[in-house]
């Protein structure tokens, strides 16, 4: 295995994206219909932020601890959107970098999405899938 | 590297456990004491379920959803009687000690769970797998085994 190979050798590159004015009601369609766990949001091209599923569900809790009532929830879900519940400048990696410098990356944070940019413009997302992957290939 | 390598090999083997009667709240608190995603529900040493710090948001969520008022306090009650052994998930996947890393490895990629159980010839529980021990171990120069 050779750890100094591009990460832009292992990365996803069609990556479902939104912006930061996507609805929650939207985002929580997309974790319901794919496996994915993280989804990077873009502003045209640049990215802004992240929201994984984890963030996503506690931040779902959080608005119904605080505001309770499935009415005032339903409303509140309708008001917010991807700006409002995103990690801002989320960690990030550049296509040049390492794949060893990825599996720093994720073992260190506990990460397991890194999204790739290159001169600000989003590129793809590797994730510690893909490192197991190229890993543990035949 | 070796990607046969059996998982007993790196697997997480001090692990923290619930018991089946013990109590949600109590449950919760050991996941985020010990800053852990997964906790295996054991009776003895035979693994019947494992929670998930998703599934105790999931839970939070839909409880609070019905609480007009004072939702915090009702949740509090509400998990301070539920029982692990209610929520758990009892349909596992196990691998067993014996198994590689090469077989963990695909079961992670088909993206359903991000820790696995690891059990020994006689069913007992003896470690619990996550895709970072993994990648710890592809990607660490040397690991003592």
């Amino acid at each position: 295995m050779d750890t100094n190979r591009p990460v832009a050798d292992i990365m996803t590159r069609t990556l479902v994206t939104i912006r930061p004015d996507t609805s929650i009601d939207r985002i929580h369609d997309l974790f319901e219909e794919h496996t994915f766990h993280h989804i990077p949001v873009v502003d045209r091209t640049k990215l802004v932020g992240i929201i994984s599923k984890t963030d996503y569900l506690k931040i779902r809790h959080m608005i119904a601890t605080t505001w309770g009532g499935v009415t005032i929830c339903q409303d509140m879900y309708k008001d917010m959107c991807a700006a409002d519940i995103m990690s801002r400048e989320p960690l990030r990696i550049e296509s040049a970098d390492t794949i060893g410098l990825a599996a720093d990356i994720f073992k260190v944070n506990a990460l397991h999405a890194l999204p790739v940019v290159d001169d600000d413009e989003l590129v793809g997302i590797v994730t510690s899938h893909d490192l197991l992957t190229y890993a543990y290939q035949d | 590297m070796d990607k046969f390598i059996e998982v007993r090999n790196i697997m997480t083997s001090d692990l923290i456990t619930a018991d089946p009667d013990e109590v949600l709240d109590s449950v919760k608190h050991k996941l985020i004491s010990n800053h852990i995603q997964h906790i295996p529900v054991v009776d003895g040493k035979k693994i019947l379920g494992i929670i998930s710090k998703g599934d105790i948001h999931r839970m939070e969520h839909h409880f609070t959803l019905f609480q007009s008022e004072k939702a915090l306090e009702s949740n509090r009650q509400i998990f301070s009687t539920i029982l692990a052994s209610e929520i758990m998930t009892k349909t596992l996947v196990k691998l067993k000690d014996t198994d590689t890393a090469s077989i963990a490895v695909d079961l992670f990629k088909e993206n359903l769970f991000h820790a696995l159980p690891v059990v020994n010839a006689k069913d007992q529980l003896v470690g619990m797998i996550t895709p970072i021990d993994l990648l710890r171990y592809a990607f660490d120069d040397v690991k003592a085994l």
